[in-house]
């Protein structure tokens, strides 16, 4: 490390002092001595869980009070199940170790799920709620799974890639709910429903790329 | 770094041994201030603790190292708008005290040397270290900052263009 073997003749820096060195091992012992923090896989699968637990959720609630049948959540399988794809897949690849590669190509998934909830949807039935309450009940929604991915990412270094991708995780919730409780038409849904998706991942990469990571780990 | 993740806690101690002068050599260039470095190399080993679960088994050891303290050092260039600052005449050439020991020979060289490479912006600067320093490949460097190694070539091509100019040919 730090060889000097090239042709730019910097002089190299000072050492560091032994009060410095001692400084830094004491709190790296200390720091090894606490216990240890759950994994980045543990992470992965809180972030997950969030999202597809919280859809399963609103499902259930919106079964529960009728204001959704099993028959309509049937016609609607192929999306949900996308969109609950899309969401563990964009969390593992925003909260893995290095993988910029995968999380270029959840941010390609994320693209044609969005394309396909839209596409699926068709004309559509007239609500009588205005069309905005998708959008903010859907930013709602995903604001729980936004908290969670913002404190795991406070554990690896500040990234913006990796912040749209956990941002879009989170905000794929939004758009669960959306297929579980709108029957609007694709031209509501591409505006009103993915604008919340949008949302949350700007709130998400606004936030975590403010805060004072843990860590700096890739 | 293996044996620390299966637990060998006098594992740490041989890795801080062994890497900590060189993180913090690597720290010092980038950041241009020796206290800073010295604050940032605790906070590279303490994330190292923090994240042993990061690391990949089978990765180099040194550029895991680099990519972290590299990664602490942006992040706290950017916090503090560190960008680098321009020498000004007026201060009469002096430098901070960027924990740089005297020059060997030829002084005043020496010193248009540091000059021209703190005017870097951080992210050229960062290529140039990483890659004529250390002697990592365009490969290993994109791999470290998370960025193609398409970009990684411009950076630091960006970088050594810029020392020519303030250097003239002397740099070449």
């Amino acid at each position: 490390m730090s060889g000097q073997t090239s042709d730019l003749p910097l002089p190299k820096p000072r050492p560091p002092s032994m009060e410095a060195l001692a400084k830094a091992r004491a709190a790296m012992q200390a720091e090894a001595a606490a216990p240890r923090r759950a994994s980045w896989k543990a992470g992965v699968a809180k972030a997950s869980g969030t999202i597809v637990g919280l859809s399963l959720a609103v499902a259930g609630v919106l079964l529960a009070v009728g204001a959704c049948t099993v028959d309509f959540l049937s016609s609607r399988a192929a999306t949900l199940a996308s969109l609950m794809t899309v969401g563990v897949v964009t969390a593992w690849a925003s909260l893995r170790p290095g993988g910029r590669v995968g999380r270029l190509v959840s941010l390609g998934l994320v693209v044609v799920a969005a394309v396909l909830i839209v596409l699926v949807r068709g004309a559509g039935e007239p609500s009588t709620q205005p069309a905005w309450v998708c959008t903010a009940s859907h930013f709602a929604v995903g604001l729980a799974p936004a908290a969670v991915v913002i404190a795991l990412l406070r554990g690896m270094a500040p990234n913006r890639l990796r912040a749209v991708v956990a941002g879009l995780a989170a905000g794929t919730t939004g758009a669960l709910v959306g297929e579980l409780a709108c029957a609007q038409s694709a031209g509501h849904v591409a505006v009103f429903h993915l604008s919340a998706w949008v949302l949350v991942a700007l709130v998400v990469t606004f936030i975590s790329t403010r805060l004072t990571p843990r860590s700096y780990a890739p | 770094m293996e044996r620390f993740q299966d637990g060998d806690s006098r594992a740490l101690d041989a890795l801080f041994d062994r890497h900590a002068s060189g993180v913090h050599t690597f720290l010092s260039r980038m950041v241009q201030d020796a206290t800073l470095a010295d604050d940032l190399l605790q906070t590279t080993f303490l994330s190292v603790v923090r994240s042993a679960d990061r690391y990949q088994r089978g990765l180099k050891v040194v550029p895991w190292l680099l990519t972290i303290a590299g990664n602490a050092a942006r992040d706290t260039l950017r916090r503090k708008r560190l960008q680098v600052e321009v020498m000004s005449d007026d201060e009469d050439g002096a430098l901070p005290d960027a924990g740089v020991e005297p020059a060997l020979s030829d002084p005043g060289q020496r010193r248009r040397i540091e000059q021209a490479f703190a005017q870097l912006p951080a992210q050229q600067r960062e290529c140039v270290v990483l890659h004529k320093l250390e002697g990592l490949s365009f490969e290993q460097i994109a791999q470290m900052l998370d960025i193609s190694e398409t970009a990684a070539r411009i950076r630091a091509h960006r970088g050594y263009e810029r020392l020519r100019e303030l250097l003239g040919d002397d740099a070449s």
